[in-house]
């Protein structure tokens, strides 16, 4: 079972300064987006959101030592996920589904 | 065995001194100790938490707000809904009883991460503090739902102490959820498979899935409105730019599993307590056992239930009735395998089996109710009413409290190595019994009449029923005390109980009581099924059966 596998301290050097780059990236996203470039809400967002998920990828991957982890523990971790999933899911079926008013609301 | 001298057991200590005796309660790593803090400190928020119920019940006398004004009253009922919820209900069972009998039920040494469960115990008692200090300089007055925007905008109460208080409390949950699921997928002795664990061991798996699925969302949820109120960032508050029934959505998808988190492990109980007074190997196994997970599964997909006069759209309001009528199923499941097993065996009325009919009675009737507030048509009639309060507190504490009252008795002779007087026990499980629905049908009835909940002054016409709930309440509170007066009292004069008191079936009763330090002086080799009753115990029993036996 390979449930403590090896991860080099080269490695967590390497994600650290991934991460760091990641961060620089979202704060000149917000930069450009403000005053460079201005871009439907949507788009902003999704980017945002595109940037944290790869940083929730690399902390999992290999801060917490997912990727050298056993099967059961991978599996945990992607049911978490999958939860969360869910949540938002049926959070945003019904934020979608409410009924705004024609000049508010998500849609708009 | 040699009978002069005394068997090291985990309650014996080397320390010579007062302090060196408490140190070795409070730094301990022992999973039996750990379940003994546990168990005192939850007994005593229990208390806390009742003592607010009283004076919530004792208001409610008359219908004028004459004990305290309408905002003591709020701070009152959120007081004991805070504490309840949090630091009593959702702990409970999971970490006095799942932690003194998780290992020696699977037949390990302790639990997976000994650190981590004291951790968790030290969380527990912090965030208690927190909630503590809260009540003691002012407390809050936003319910235990902490509703968004009043919480997070306009009330001027403790609310982040309290929240922080549960926020803390969540990780001590977490954390323990965490350290079953490892300690039950790592640890079982040789040969216990999955299907013969004992049922009090699947479903606190079910209940770890959730605590460490859920607990989360209701910690970011918390800390969410401590940000919208310290720095007013728009998250909840409409003024703001926010949505409220966003925190809504986000509270109960914890808040329903956790109804979940308290009932399952309840549950579990339930069924090592019919099994053993009935004397049979439990019906169903394999059912029982996977409708603790559909329960763990289905309970996340139905937190909208919650929300259906909260402008949530109707769509999901339908979803959400539809999902919630499927948690009957496996509910249902575990109720008719209780009682089939009860059929033909030899059951004996012991305390503990009083509390487990009592349970069943209980959870039956909060249960069929839950699928009254199911239905949208008749939740929009009784949503805010006494009904609801009525529902929650038949799950809740018909469910919980019962099963933590007759899993208590059940364990006490392994906990302590003592028996208490089965006679005050029977008393009381019955004083229990009859308080609880004393105090809460009648509020089946004014709810149903419109009574709201969270008001302390309302119309005449419903006093004769919040006098028959607050005289119910006082019977309740006595059937609360009996027990701890004659179980402290067993510790000093009560009859030593041996290994296995109630010839029960299960690890947990092969060694000694109370246990040893290390539990099994050797790993235990596990070659039959959980419950092997002989299939003849009904009669043998009938056989040897004579005025006085106990079984």
């Amino acid at each position: 079972m390979n449930d403590h596998g090896h991860i080099s301290v080269r490695t967590y050097w390497n994600v650290f300064g991934g991460l760091m780059l990641l961060m620089g990236l979202t704060i000149g996203a917000y930069y450009i987006e403000k005053l460079v470039l201005p871009l439907p809400e949507i788009v902003a967002v999704g980017i945002a959101l595109l940037i944290a998920f790869t940083k929730t990828a690399l902390i999992v991957t290999f801060f917490m030592h997912l990727k050298v982890s056993s099967r059961l523990a991978q599996l945990f971790a992607a049911s978490s996920f999958v939860w969360l999933l869910i949540m938002f899911m049926i959070t945003m079926g019904d934020y979608f589904a409410r009924g705004w008013p024609a000049q508010t609301g998500p849609l708009s | 065995m040699s009978t002069s001298a005394i068997p090291q057991n985990y309650t014996s200590t080397r320390a010579d001194s007062a302090t060196e005796w408490i140190k070795s309660w409070l730094l301990t790593v022992d999973h039996k100790r750990i379940a003994i803090l546990y168990l005192l400190s939850i007994n005593f928020f229990f208390l806390l938490g009742g003592l607010a119920a009283s004076l919530v019940r004792v208001e409610l006398v008359t219908p004028q707000g004459d004990l305290m004004t309408a905002d003591m009253y709020n701070r009152m009922f959120t007081l004991h809904g805070v504490i309840m919820v949090f630091f009593f209900l959702i702990p409970a069972i999971p970490a006095v009883m799942g932690n003194f009998l998780v290992p020696l039920m699977i037949g390990a040494r302790d639990l997976a991460f000994p650190r981590l469960n004291l951790l968790s115990w030290y969380l527990y008692m912090g965030g208690g503090v927190f909630a503590l200090v809260a009540a003691i300089t002012g407390g809050v007055d936003t319910g235990w739902t902490f509703y968004t925007p009043f919480s997070s905008s306009y009330s001027n109460s403790n609310v982040i102490l309290t929240m922080s208080g549960a926020f803390i409390m969540g990780f001590s949950s977490i954390l323990t959820g965490l350290n079953f699921i490892v300690t039950i997928h790592k640890m079982r002795a040789p040969g216990m498979t999955w299907f013969r664990l004992p049922l009090f061991i699947w479903a606190n798996y079910a209940t770890s899935l959730i605590q460490i699925l859920a607990t989360p969302v209701l910690g970011i949820a918390l800390l969410l409105v401590m940000v919208e109120r310290v720095w007013r960032v728009g998250i909840f508050d409409p003024a703001l730019g926010g949505d409220p029934l966003l925190f809504q959505h986000l509270f109960w998808f914890y808040s329903h599993p956790a109804v979940y988190i308290m009932i399952l492990p309840a549950m579990g109980v339930i069924s090592e307590l019919i099994s053993a007074f009935s004397r049979k190997r439990i019906f169903g196994y394999e059912f029982i056992a996977f409708s603790s997970i559909a329960i763990a599964v289905l309970g996340f997909l139905v937190w909208g239930h919650h929300m259906f006069v909260s402008s949530q759209s109707v769509y999901s309001g339908l979803v959400f009735s539809f999902i919630t009528m499927l948690v009957a199923i496996p509910s249902a499941i575990k109720v008719f395998n209780w009682t089939a097993t009860l059929y033909k065996g030899s059951i004996s009325y012991r305390t503990p089996m009083l509390y487990a009919l009592g349970f069943i009675g209980l959870f039956i009737i909060g249960g069929l109710t839950g699928i009254f507030l199911g239905v949208v048509a008749v939740d929009i009639h009784v949503t805010d009413t006494y009904f609801v309060v009525a529902h929650f507190h038949y799950v809740m504490v018909g469910g919980t409290i019962m099963a933590y009252l007759g899993g208590i008795h059940y364990w006490w002779p392994k906990m302590t190595g003592r028996m208490y007087n089965e006679a005050w026990g029977a008393i009381s499980a019955l004083v229990v019994f009859v308080g609880f629905n004393m105090t809460f049908f009648p509020q089946f009835v004014m709810g149903y009449l419109g009574m709201p909940r969270r008001y302390h002054v309302y119309p005449e016409e419903f006093q004769i029923y919040h006098v028959l709930s607050t005289a119910g309440a006082s019977i309740l509170g006595l059937g609360f005390i009996i027990p701890i007066i004659y179980l402290t009292l067993s510790l000093f004069v009560g009859k030593v109980a041996g290994p296995n008191p109630w010839a029960a079936t299960g690890l947990e009763w092969s060694i000694a009581s109370p246990p040893p330090t290390h539990n099994f002086d050797q790993t235990p080799v596990v070659t039959e099924e959980a419950y092997a009753y002989p299939e003849d115990a009904a009669a043998q029993d009938s056989d040897s059966w004579q005025a006085g036996s106990h079984l």
